[in-house]
């Protein structure tokens, strides 16, 4: 696909520019199949030129990544003076790629991390699915509550969600050690009383 | 926390698939869609901001179409069998794929949507017309503010003399390869038809079987069966390699999930059933046979109404997908439409 076209979900070739903005759906020429493009302005939006502007006068700010460049706007993370080459904008912010690097290997930024494990429900599969074949609950009790006490903590998910996987999951693995405690507790206390 | 609750929910759709799977959910953010998507215990998030977006693709699809057409196709049958053999089974299936049609027909045509930015185009989880396109209305009110400051590029008025005219069938052959490498026909292969063409044989084989228990006619139901799986395979081999429309891809898969794992599980249940019926007859100190023959599997109770589902099931498949492979295979041959 082109710069400034729009492909065909289907055949995956650029359409006519008769396509753009359509009133109604209209078939590509080589698949046939039925589309219709809503395209905005940033479609034919001009390349914004993001090479940076070298330093012109002694006292003017530079870059902190390219003290050669002029500095055209901060961090608004670190406060570093950026130059338009290593300005990353996100949103309304404007990011450092050093900021944006760490920001999304942080679990509690919510605006740049791009991936989360679920370990509520993990932790609650973990204690429910093992029931039907009830020895592997054995290992996979602990496994929950592990799960449970490690990541209580730990945001769950970008979106809004509640803890309450996890306390189903820690109280269904904590019925099931309980369980596996009081049947070695009484299919061994009866040897020792015999002892 | 408290940032997430910025986020509206908009629209979420199921994909099937190994690895790329599972829930897609779009959120509607303060400047920003966000693009959710779960698989297994893992969620990945794609942030579109309003002032990057500039396209969304929205593409009519057939599947809406071929649901109704699986359901009424079955619920004739079930229907037909109800009125005949009265029994509990078929009355009920009749009703759910009643209902299921009519949940279907109430929520319209479907489409495929996605999402073009200078860098990517995501697919969105936009799976029925009307609401994608009531969708589409309230998103181009943001979009449009908040790109109504951007430098554009001037590009010359549309007149009608500039556009280009419909091509004819010679110039659409003509056309380069597509970029995304697909060089090879993208809308046909014998291996699926074969496949297709033995479902077809292979549930009208079973549908006969069911009506008449010849054990001849028992072991060429039964040959066809293993050779669906066998094919099943080579088409899913097939499709790995050859870009299929989506469809046909779905329609492979239900097959071999369907001889890969349904026939075992109902093999299993009555060999349980077997197992049980020795264990009652050692009780009453009669002797019982070894293990289960497969000529001992007819005589097991509900057989009858199994096979006959089964027999339905593969013909409406088989049938679907000859159907389509039909529609795709003379679908780009066609002269562009208006």
């Amino acid at each position: 696909m082109s710069q400034g076209q729009v492909a065909c979900l289907e055949c995956g070739r650029d359409v006519p520019a008769d396509f753009v903005n359509a009133p109604e759906f209209l078939a590509c020429p080589t698949c046939n199949s039925l589309l219709r493009i809503f395209a905005f302005p940033a479609l034919h939006r001009a390349e914004n030129g993001s090479a940076a502007r070298p330093t012109i006068e002694a006292g003017e700010a530079s870059c902190f990544y390219h003290p050669q460049k002029q500095a055209v706007v901060a961090c608004d993370s670190c406060g570093r003076f950026l130059c338009a080459l290593c300005d990353v904008e996100i949103g309304e912010s404007h990011r450092c790629p050093g900021c944006l690097d760490s920001g999304k290997r942080k679990p509690s930024a919510n605006s740049l991390g791009n991936r989360r494990v679920l370990y509520d429900s993990l932790a609650l599969t973990l204690a429910i699915a093992p029931i039907l074949i009830w020895p592997f609950t054995l290992f996979t009790a602990p496994t929950a509550l592990y799960l449970v006490i490690r990541h209580w903590r730990q945001p769950l998910s970008g979106l809004p969600r509640t803890r309450i996987r996890f306390v189903v999951a820690f109280l269904i693995a904590l019925a099931q050690v309980c369980g596996w405690a009081a049947l070695i507790y009484f299919a061994v206390a009866p040897r020792h009383r015999v002892h | 926390m408290g940032s997430a609750k910025i986020y509206r929910r908009l629209a979420s759709a199921h994909r099937f698939g190994v690895g790329s799977g599972g829930w897609s959910t779009l959120y509607l953010g303060p400047d920003h869609l966000l693009l959710r998507s779960t698989n297994a215990f893992v969620e990945t998030y794609r942030r579109f901001y309003f002032r990057d977006i500039e396209a969304i693709t929205l593409c009519k699809t057939l599947r809406g179409y071929l649901w109704n057409g699986a359901f009424g196709f079955l619920l004739f049958f079930f229907c037909v069998a109800f009125f005949y053999l009265r029994g509990w089974f078929s009355g009920s299936a009749a009703v759910i794929l009643l209902v299921a049609l009519l949940i279907n027909l109430a929520r319209g045509p479907t489409s495929r949507a996605s999402l073009q930015t200078r860098v990517q185009t995501r697919p969105l989880p936009l799976v029925r017309l009307r609401s994608a396109l009531k969708l589409i209305r309230m998103l181009e009110e943001k979009i449009a503010a908040a790109q109504a400051d951007l430098p554009v590029v001037e590009t010359p008025p549309l007149t009608p003399r500039s556009i280009p005219p419909a091509p004819p069938r010679m110039q659409a052959i003509a056309l380069p390869p597509p970029l995304s490498g697909q060089t090879r026909s993208a809308r046909w292969s014998w291996v699926h038809l074969v496949t297709f063409s033995l479902l077809v044989v292979g549930g009208l084989l079973c549908l006969s079987e069911a009506r008449q228990h010849r054990p001849g006619l028992f072991y060429w139901a039964l040959g066809v069966v293993g050779l669906n799986l066998a094919w099943g395979l080579a088409a899913l081999v097939r499709q790995r390699f050859v870009p299929l429309p989506s469809p046909v891809i779905s329609i492979a898969w239900i097959n071999l999930a369907l001889h890969a794992l349904g026939i075992p599980a109902v093999y299993f249940a009555f060999f349980i059933f077997y197992a049980m019926r020795a264990v009652e007859a050692t009780r009453r100190q009669q002797v019982p046979p070894a293990q289960m023959r497969l000529s001992d599997l007819p005589l097991m109770p509900g057989y009858a109404s199994i096979l006959f589902s089964y027999a339905l099931i593969c013909v409406t498949l088989g049938a679907v997908g000859y159907l389509l492979m039909m529609i795709y295979r003379w679908k780009p041959s066609q002269p562009r439409a208006g």
